[in-house]
């Protein structure tokens, strides 16, 4: 999985103005606009994507786009041990 | 779970009901116009109906239920079965069945059942009414799915708020010893998660007290209380987004039929981000699923019936094969999978005192 297309779709998912402020290092909760209905935004674009179901518990566990996206190559591994 | 299936049962007819009252999602508090149409867009709900405190889903129930004999021309004394899903009953107790059995003038020896079901609520209602009618014990059954779920949200809880709606439908299932193509059915739940949509206080877990009435903040703008409904989207999603799809797939799978004979898909009407990616996990064809979201929004165990309703002439003259799949407190989901013979079917009906 690349980083640069997981920064992108999560990038994707907020209005034109607040994109560009959005990097690795950004926490999920200070992107404005974000709110719980954002959440479940990126909920389904990431299941669409990397087919990867994200949780409250999970969610609860991030603070940075980045710790979202090392949630979901762990997620990923777990996946892939599994089958 | 292996779906089970059950002959000789029809569907005559179907009315829903709403409260005449429209509370737009353009007038949101706290929002900008530009987040109240991302919220628009993103739920897929612009108007919703809310019924003012003194109606009660029996109220809008019963008026459905009325109309519906009316148009079948059945009489109360016909009617030998009444199965109610709802979760917001008039009282804890008496079964609000035997209430509305009073209010239509039903016989005593009618068989009264309340399901406490919600947004499955509709599909494990037809799949009890099915068992019962093909039974050929009960000739002429009624199934009613009313909730006024609007009531149990917090006044200030704005997650909710723009969501939820108030609804009632009944729909007349009947005994036909011709009908011998199977309904099929597959039903659900794991309480692993059941405070991903609850109410906290109230009944007897913890009763009532002093702090049932403390207001919790959920965000700068939005509070609810231990007496309010209590939902956690993301826990939901994850669960709809585990589920629904997989159960329909293997509902299908299990009953050989093809999918591309389905002429209608009804899936409960959550919201709009979540039914399409559904929808999408099933790669259905968008004309073939029917939604009334954006005028009605979530109106919790009546959103399936309200559907039908909603696209009423596509199922008035004509027999279809549907799919219905319902899915949300419990956690529950169910799929069923119908003949329907042309059904005595109407656009959905505002309310009115009967």
């Amino acid at each position: 999985m690349n980083a640069d297309v997981f920064l992108s779709l999560i990038q994707d998912q907020f209005p034109s103005d607040v994109r560009d402020d959005i990097g690795f290092t950004t926490s999920l909760r200070s992107i404005k606009g974000w709110s719980s209905l954002q959440a479940l935004v990126i909920t389904v674009a990431i299941d669409e994507t990397f087919n990867v179901l994200i949780s409250d518990a999970d969610l609860r566990q991030v603070n940075t786009v980045s710790d979202l996206y090392h949630l979901l190559l762990s997620k990923k591994q777990n996946h892939s041990d599994l089958s | 779970m292996k779906p089970f299936s059950f002959k000789h049962i029809s569907m005559a007819g179907l009315v829903s009901v709403v409260p005449d009252n429209i509370v737009s999602n353009d007038n949101l508090p706290h929002l900008s116009q530009d987040e109240i149409a991302h919220l628009i867009n993103t739920t897929g709900i612009k108007n919703r109906r809310i019924a003012p405190p003194h109606i009660t889903a029996s109220d809008l129930g019963v008026c459905a239920a009325k109309e519906l004999m009316q148009r079948l021309h059945w009489h109360p004394e016909e009617v030998d079965l009444l199965v109610l899903v709802t979760q917001t009953p008039d009282y804890l107790l008496p079964a609000n069945s035997i209430l509305i059995q009073s209010r239509l003038q039903l016989s005593s020896s009618v068989f009264c059942l309340d399901i406490n079901q919600g947004c499955a609520g509709y599909v494990y209602g037809l799949s009890v009414v099915s068992a019962l009618v093909s039974s050929g014990r009960f000739r002429k059954a009624l199934l009613i799915a009313a909730d006024t779920i609007t009531h149990t949200i917090g006044s200030h809880d704005y997650s909710l708020i723009p969501i939820f709606s108030d609804a009632a439908s009944a729909t007349a299932i009947q005994y036909d010893a011709h009908a011998n193509i199977d309904a099929w059915f597959c039903v659900q739940s794991d309480a692993s998660k059941y405070d991903a949509i609850y109410i906290p206080d109230g009944a007897f877990r913890n009763p009532t007290n002093s702090k049932s009435f403390e207001e919790i903040c959920l965000d700068s703008h939005s509070t609810r209380n231990r007496l309010n409904l209590h939902m956690n989207g993301q826990d939901v999603f994850h669960f709809g987004l585990k589920n629904v799809a997989h159960q329909v797939e293997n509902l299908l799978k299990e009953t050989s039929v093809d999918p591309n004979t389905i002429d209608y898909w009804v899936f409960h009407q959550a919201n709009k981000l979540l039914n399409d990616r559904i929808s999408a996990k099933l790669a259905l064809p968008q004309n073939k699923v029917l939604y009334s979201l954006y005028d009605y929004g979530n109106t919790s165990c009546a959103t399936i019936p309200l559907t039908i309703c909603h696209h009423y002439e596509k199922f008035e003259h004509v027999s279809n094969r549907i799919v219905l799949s319902g899915f949300g407190v419990g956690l529950s989901w169910a799929t069923a999978c119908l003949h329907l013979q042309p059904l005595i079917c109407s656009p959905i009906i505002e309310y009115y005192e009967c």
